[in-house]
């Protein structure tokens, strides 16, 4: 396992280098002068070419790319054009901010989902999976931000339990961060919850299928046993994919909910980015957000194969 | 990297507040860029900075230019030397003295070339006015000599933009001499800045008010409040909610949500602004380049109409601001909206139906409305144009190249005539208007001091731009804040910029 596991996380040297070479030269593709943009309706062609300047954009593009990189491997990210802020900085606390949320919104879906998932399958055309089939479609279907802003006039305006805006960290005031965390832990977890109970209770439903159920039932083994034995392990096993992509993205930014209840996220740190064509950031964010991906979908590949037997790595 | 030590810094300050501060929370949708004023910067990163540092100067509410830290302004008679008495009893937030030395230290620092000011190529004689020197004959005043003379001298001193040419402490740098943050003498300190999430000024105890009532950044700033938090509410809908909570005080709305927050029972605080909208029409457009066609694109807008859609505006066509003092009967000339007279024109230019396109975006609600709005108007005089969206960044990319047909745009305030004019006037690609004769008359604008003299070539001006139509003047737009019952005495201005001091806060009913 750890063979494997130390060639996966050297393969992703060479992936990282390609999406270093990708989201460099995509950028610069995209219109909009960074320059440009910081000055505003300047009147002043001085002004301009001094911005450039500072900001190295008047480099060729190899040539900013190679100072770059070599940057990168001082462990040097730069500062962001837009606010001068260190970017390794920048990335690692949004990032703790997302990750807090991201974390715990995946494990409530998880804790709900799979139960939920494993029962409906089991009580396949019931009210019961019918009415667990209900939610996860209205979950499913409501938009985030829709969702949020709704948990905001609810239980922040009428009944005055969370605020509405701003935010404080868990490691300053515990209690006051957690307040400021709710709710969008409970968006977040809304979406992903109606996502992870479909998925599971498809998968359970093909499990209950198989022959080797059949086979378990038949030996006179009793429900609990089946379901926890043999139904559980192999229903689960293809959601961690699920799980593994769903908190990848959203370590990546869940860029709607930070922006509906003003958390400084690593999403609106990407989305300011982009609109502010601040290239520094947006190449530290994607490259940062591609490393997250790589390593949560390496961890998913070896928690299969302590949750899936049929797996050898 | 500096930066972000200084960020680092400013933010493990520990924040000291008793239960019983007076806190002033104020919504903002964007942050502010740095805490270096003039020079990392943006329209709202001026406005709050502006309430941590001073100037020489300052604007007034009528946007004529008045003294700040200086106690009066002296002019030679002729025009070359500006005098500055330095007020007495004013102290930087280190509690050091601000002497003549100080000034000249910030004006040294400014004008160098690695400090980046923004305004530096307006007083060193590449883009405006050459400073020849500055020099202090006592400790408490300072006299700047300038190359000839200019009615621009004093409101570039005082432009938000330049920071207001802040006079600040050495310690506002570190032994390197890097950035580290404002050591000022404004009535508010920086406390605290967290980019993406909030902005924390303190009331600076240790502040010596000026004589004379609130007018602009001049007269009395008294301080009622303990601290204001600015905190960074991307999404309007949150700030909405926030206020309606009471988790935000104050909060910039749209024209166009007036209504609601009215009808909320908020406060809503509306003033008249020197942002001017508008549509550019590019002058490297072979179709546009008609002269009839532009005619019908102005003639077919009915500008009293728009401005009243898109919420309280106020119609006008000149880039000089109503609220200006150059402001005239003439600048409140139009196009003169005529439909018939618009659909003759369409014909007589030859235009064959082919679309326009008008370039805008949604980032802002304002350039997007007036599109759509105007869109429909223009229809009904048979004139095709068709909106393209984009994000403000590719518009902006366009407007520096001049590679669109029209664009929905809107400038920021400029305080003197000559800068209104000079905006989108000139060579560059990106301007709009290069008749040699107009530019003649900005260039003579730029340097005559007689106000009546300066009136008159601002008035030709506008005859020859509604003549000209290089871009079509919709109105001079409007600054809204809604406020919650707690806030008591917080004022707007044509300048826009927020001001806490003389603000105070009353409980919420």
């Amino acid at each position: 396992m750890w063979t494997y596991a130390t060639k996966r996380f050297l393969m992703t040297i060479p992936t990282l280098l390609l999406v270093s070479i990708i989201v460099f030269v995509l950028i610069r593709l995209i219109p909009g002068d960074p320059a440009a943009i910081m000055l505003g309706d300047t009147d002043s062609d001085t002004a301009l070419e001094a911005m450039r300047s500072k900001l190295g954009l008047d480099l060729p593009v190899y040539r900013q790319y190679l100072i770059w990189v070599g940057n990168i491997f001082r462990g040097d990210l730069g500062v962001s054009i837009n606010t001068g802020e260190d970017i390794a900085s920048a990335l690692v606390s949004r990032f703790a901010v997302t990750a807090q949320i991201t974390f715990v919104a995946v494990g409530i879906a998880t804790l709900i989902a799979i139960p939920a998932g494993l029962i409906a399958a089991w009580r396949q055309n019931t009210p019961l999976d019918f009415g667990i089939l209900f939610v996860s479609i209205i979950c499913l279907s409501l938009p985030s931000f829709w969702l949020g802003l709704m948990m905001i006039y609810l239980l922040a305006i009428n009944f005055g339990w969370f605020p509405t805006v701003g935010f404080v960290s868990v490691h300053e005031d515990f209690v006051g961060g957690v307040m400021y965390l709710v709710m969008p832990v409970i968006t977040l977890a809304a979406v992903e919850t109606g996502v992870l109970i479909r998925m599971i209770r498809v998968q359970t439903l093909e499990i209950l299928r198989l022959d080797y159920i059949t086979h378990a039932r038949a030996k006179g083994l009793s429900e609990a046993t089946v379901l926890m034995r043999h139904v559980f392990r192999n229903s689960v096993a293809p959601a961690l994919t699920v799980i593994g992509l769903t908190l990848g993205a959203l370590l990546g930014g869940a860029s709607v909910t930070e922006t509906v209840f003003s958390i400084p996220g690593l999403g609106r740190l990407l989305v300011d980015a982009i609109f502010a064509r601040d290239y520094p950031v947006l190449q530290g964010c994607l490259l940062f957000v591609s490393f997250v991906f790589v390593m949560v979908n390496l961890v998913v590949d070896l928690l299969y194969m302590l949750v899936d037997p049929k797996v050898k790595l | 990297m500096k930066k972000a030590i200084a960020t680092a810094i400013l933010t493990t300050l520990p924040a000291i507040v008793s239960a019983q501060d007076a806190i002033l929370k104020v919504g903002t949708q964007v942050d502010i860029r740095s805490t270096n004023p003039g020079v990392d910067r943006s329209a709202y990163t001026d406005g709050i900075l502006l309430n941590v540092v001073e100037g020489l100067v300052g604007y007034r509410d009528d946007l004529s230019v008045g003294p700040v830290l200086a106690n009066e302004i002296q002019i030679s008679e002729d025009g070359l030397t500006y005098t500055f008495p330095l007020r007495r009893g004013v102290t930087f937030h280190n509690g050091a003295e601000l002497t003549a030395d100080a000034v000249l230290w910030s004006w040294q620092r400014l004008m160098a070339e690695d400090t980046g000011w923004r305004c530096r190529d307006r007083f060193n004689g590449s883009d405006g006015i050459n400073v020849v020197s500055v020099t202090a004959p006592d400790p408490y005043t300072v006299t700047y000599e300038i190359n000839a003379p200019s009615p621009l001298f004093l409101k570039e001193m005082a432009r938000f933009d330049c920071g207001a040419a802040p006079v600040l402490h050495p310690e506002s740098l570190n032994s390197e001499g890097d950035w580290v943050a404002p050591v000022g003498t404004g009535p508010f300190m920086l406390g605290e800045w967290r980019p993406g999430e909030r902005i924390r000024l303190a009331k600076f105890e240790g502040y010596t008010p000026a004589e004379g009532a609130m007018d602009g950044y001049t007269g009395a700033k008294v301080v009622n409040v303990d601290r204001v938090d600015i905190i960074v509410v991307p999404d309007p809908a949150s700030a909405k909610a926030a206020l309606r909570a009471g988790d935000i005080d104050l909060f910039n709305i749209n024209v166009s949500d007036i209504t609601e927050f009215r009808e909320a029972g908020f406060t809503v605080l509306t003033e008249p602004t020197a942002s001017w909208s508008n549509f550019l029409i590019s002058r490297h457009d072979e179709m546009l380049g008609n002269p009839a066609l532009r005619q019908a694109l102005a003639r077919s807008l009915d500008l009293d109409q728009l401005a009243m859609l898109m919420g309280e505006e106020a119609a006008n066509a000149s880039p000089i601001p109503p609220i200006s003092s150059f402001y005239t009967e003439v600048q409140s000339q139009r196009y003169g909206y005529n439909l018939d007279a618009a659909k003759a024109l369409v014909e007589e230019s030859g235009y064959d139906g082919s679309p326009i396109t008008l370039t805008t975006t949604k980032q802002s609600e304002r350039l997007y409305d007036q599109a759509l709005i105007a869109q429909s108007m223009w229809r009904k005089a048979g004139l095709n144009v068709e909106i393209e969206v984009m994000d403000w960044g590719s518009q902006l990319d366009l407007y520096q190249s001049g590679k669109y047909q029209m664009q929905s745009f809107g400038f920021s305030p400029r305080l003197d005539p000559a800068l209104s004019w000079d905006m989108f006037s000139g060579e560059h690609p990106r301007k709009v208007w290069n008749n040699p004769q107009a530019l003649e008359l900005i260039e003579a604008l730029k340097s005559e001091t007689d106000t009546e003299i300066r009136k008159e070539l601002s008035d030709k001006l506008h005859v020859m731009f509604l003549q000209d139509v290089p871009a079509i003047g919709l109105f001079s737009q409007l600054d809204v804040m809604a406020a919650s019952d707690r806030v008591q005495d917080f004022r707007m201005w044509p300048g826009g910029q927020p001001r806490f001091w003389n603000v105070g806060l009353g409980a919420a009913e």
